[in-house]
């Protein structure tokens, strides 16, 4: 018995070792985790209202078969931006303005390699369900392995607004606005009142949503030189972002803009990106005029006007020498006159009134 | 007198044109500074469509109060309503304006030209004078208009058919019966048209997002499965691995991919995330990722793609600093964007002391498109 308790107790401390220092290889591969899903859904849903939508998945991958599952998951803003914050865990409490409990939907699906898949999927609003925004999101996970050090999972998700029409509480106040230097197009950046480096490539306003539904604000800036010329009419908003409830929304707009076109599934788009405004040094005035407001409520409008100095390293320079060249210049001839008049020069350090008064 | 000769005595020729020119910069920031001018709006002002399906024939409800404070007058004898996808008024133009930089443009598929005035209150009396495809003005014989909340109801409007933008209706009041003249108050409502949900009027959007060892361009294809196996931890040594992500869309928001997961961990025993851009250091308990090429340790690529408009986040965009946080961005893109090809890398430190077993982590790259 002791030599059997032996021998068990040299094999699981082998076993031990070996799971200690050896990776794991056998490992099965999830299928296929390339995914294409619409990356957002908008509805106005009545009280009492079901509407029935398609949901197109593609799984892009030619080899393999697509496994998916399928679940509503709530999601909030992060910072000023127009990313969600996902509530992925699978007991996070609802939020007030969830469309989960009034959403069916399909929880698995398997997408032939190569192949798509359209899914229906149902939205039902309560008769009492009052006016304002509700808003999930749709969640396809993909990929997942058994195996490795480090597996993979790929998850897709499709944001779902919703819109129930009444009168609603609609409040959004201004933060901030004016000039953004930002490298990415506005993802990262900040606001400027003085750019010495490069002329600001867009404009940017904050605006904090205290109302009860989502808003989706636009309008124009109009920037002017100092002479009063208008040099850029910026569409602000171009995009429909959306400023959630509670959310301060940063909005940001390419002062002059270049387009690339993409080609995707089911035809052309175009990309943005900044380009160079074409400013010269100066002092600019850009004026904000934004409107927002739910079909059948009141349209608000914010005005506001900001300025901001483009003024470079290399225009600085250029006016201290020019200034340095008057002073020079100035006191060059004022002793050339001096001499040639009176025949006596200025002496340092006595003051021109002085010296004139003799 | 004995200041001005004071100051005169007192202030040498430099301090002088200092002042000077300090004064001068100070008189230009004065004189440049821009108004805004004062325009006169109308008050609650509101649109209620009734029914906002794209291409729809419906009836539009727009309601306004009469704003009489500091107009020129209150004798009002006709609306103008012009349909327009920029909802500011056009400025007048002048020398100093030569250019009108709010052309009104048609809102596409929208059509007034048919649309009759059904119903008024408030301010009551007009009738439709005249109509185009984008634009109604409304008569009446010239008379006072009080501050009173009124309401005009036009059926037989046909809604626009973009639901990627909103459009407005510029208003604006005039005491001629022509909407000839001054304008005496003005201002937009705004609204949209609303997807029909079986109504695909546009290019559907799409996101495209692939994962795993290797993926090829446009996510056509993967290989080497969606596991890394970072081989044996050993306290002098770094382990590493890489995997791929290809992201794209055509939607004008753009996407974002976060990264879900904890650190690798056996049991309870865990290797320590870095919770901010670190440099490897074996010996030290350590994991973290990145997206850009590094060359200590020589590991990963940075992204490939003709898209120039994504963003890798910049804690993940230090070339041999690694960081890992659940629920971090790692990347973005702001609009429309191809497919990019991200390259994801992993590094593993271990301690001489760490506890033996299987250290292993699950990590979500979860993409999703932007409100």
């Amino acid at each position: 018995m002791k030599r059997l308790f032996g021998y068990l107790s040299a094999a699981l401390a082998v076993l031990f070792i070996a799971a200690s220092v050896m990776p794991v290889s056998a490992a099965t591969s999830g299928g296929s985790a390339s995914l294409s899903i619409s990356p957002r859904k908008n509805y106005v849903i009545n009280p009492g209202q079901t509407i029935t939508d398609k949901l197109t998945i593609g799984n892009l991958d030619n080899a393999d078969d697509l496994h998916l599952s399928l679940r509503m998951i709530d999601f909030t803003f992060t910072n000023q931006s127009g990313t969600p914050k996902l509530n992925l865990a699978q007991n996070a409490p609802r939020t007030p303005w969830s469309l989960i409990p009034f959403t069916t939907l399909p929880k698995d699906l398997t997408i032939p390699a190569g192949t798509s898949k359209t899914v229906n999927y149902t939205i039902t609003m309560p008769k009492n369900q009052g006016a304002g925004s509700y808003y999930s999101a749709i969640l396809y996970q993909a990929g997942g392995a058994n195996g490795g050090n480090v597996a993979l999972s790929a998850s897709g998700v499709t944001l779902v607004f919703a819109s129930v029409p009444g009168t609603v509480n609609e409040n959004m106040t201004l933060q901030k606005f004016g000039a953004y230097n930002s490298k990415d197009n506005g993802t990262t950046g900040s606001f400027v009142f003085i750019d010495t480096n490069e002329q600001p490539k867009m404009v940017a306003y904050a605006l904090k949503n205290q109302g009860n539904v989502f808003e989706s604000p636009a309008g124009n800036v109009i920037i002017k030189d100092m002479f009063g010329h208008q040099v850029a009419n910026v569409l602000t908003n171009s995009t429909q972002s959306l400023a959630l409830l509670g959310q301060t929304r940063l909005f940001t707009s390419c002062i002059k803009t270049v387009q690339q076109k993409i080609q995707t599934e089911g035809g052309t788009s175009k990309n943005t990106n900044c380009a160079s405004p074409g400013l010269k040094p100066g002092r600019y005035t850009a004026s904000l005029d934004v409107l927002y407001g739910q079909n059948g409520n009141q349209t608000h409008e914010i005005t506001k006007v900001a300025t901001f100095w483009y003024l470079p390293w290399w225009f600085l320079a250029a006016v201290a020498i020019v200034i340095g060249l008057l002073v020079w210049g100035f006191f060059w001839t004022k002793r050339k006159l001096q001499a040639a008049v009176k025949g006596t020069t200025y002496r340092k350090g006595k003051g021109v009134h002085r010296l004139w008064r003799k | 007198m004995q200041k001005v000769k004071r100051l005169a005595l007192g202030m040498s020729p430099q301090r002088l044109v200092l002042v000077q020119t300090v004064c001068l910069l100070v008189s230009a920031f004065v004189i440049f500074t821009v108004q805004a001018s004062a325009v006169i709006r109308f008050q609650n002002r509101s649109l209620y469509i009734n029914n906002s399906t794209p291409g729809a024939s419906t009836q539009y409800k727009v309601s306004l109060t009469y704003n009489n404070q500091g107009v020129y007058t209150t004798t009002v004898g006709s609306i103008d309503l012009l349909f327009c996808w920029d909802p500011i008024p056009s400025e007048q133009v002048s020398i100093y304006n030569p250019v009108d930089h709010h052309p009104c443009v048609t809102p596409a598929g929208l059509d007034v030209s048919h649309a009759t005035l059904s119903a008024q209150t408030g301010e009551t009396g007009f009738t439709i004078l005249s109509q185009t495809t984008n634009e109604i003005v409304l008569t009446r014989t010239p008379g006072p208009a009080a501050e009173t909340p009124s309401t005009y109801t036009f059926d037989n409007i046909i809604n626009p058919v973009d639901t990627t933008h909103s459009f407005a209706i510029r208003l604006s009041d005039y005491p001629s019966t022509d909407a000839s003249g001054t304008l005496i108050n003005l201002g937009s409502v705004l609204s949209q048209a609303t997807n029909g949900v079986a109504l695909e009027t546009q290019v559907p959007g799409i996101l495209v997002f692939c994962v795993a060892a290797q993926v090829n361009d446009n996510c056509l294809g993967t290989s080497g499965g969606n596991y890394t196996d970072m081989g044996t931890l050993d306290p002098t040594k770094t382990l590493m691995a890489t995997s791929q992500m290809g992201a794209g869309t055509n939607a004008t928001g753009g996407y974002s991919i976060v990264a879900y997961g904890t650190t690798m961990q056996a049991g309870t025993h865990v290797i320590s995330a870095l919770s901010t851009p670190t440099q490897s250091a074996p010996g030290n308990s350590q994991f973290g990722i990145n997206l850009v090429a590094n060359t200590a340790p020589l590991l990963g690529l940075d992204p490939a793609g003709s898209a120039t408009n994504t963003h890798v986040d910049a804690n993940y965009a230090i070339p041999n600093e690694f960081t890992f946080h659940d629920g971090d961005e790692v990347a973005s893109a702001p609009n429309v964007s191809f497919v990019k090809k991200y390259t994801v890398s992993y590094i593993v430190n271990t301690p001489p002391d760490i506890r033996a077993g299987v250290y292993t982590t699950t990590l979500t790259f979860l993409c999703t498109g932007r409100f």
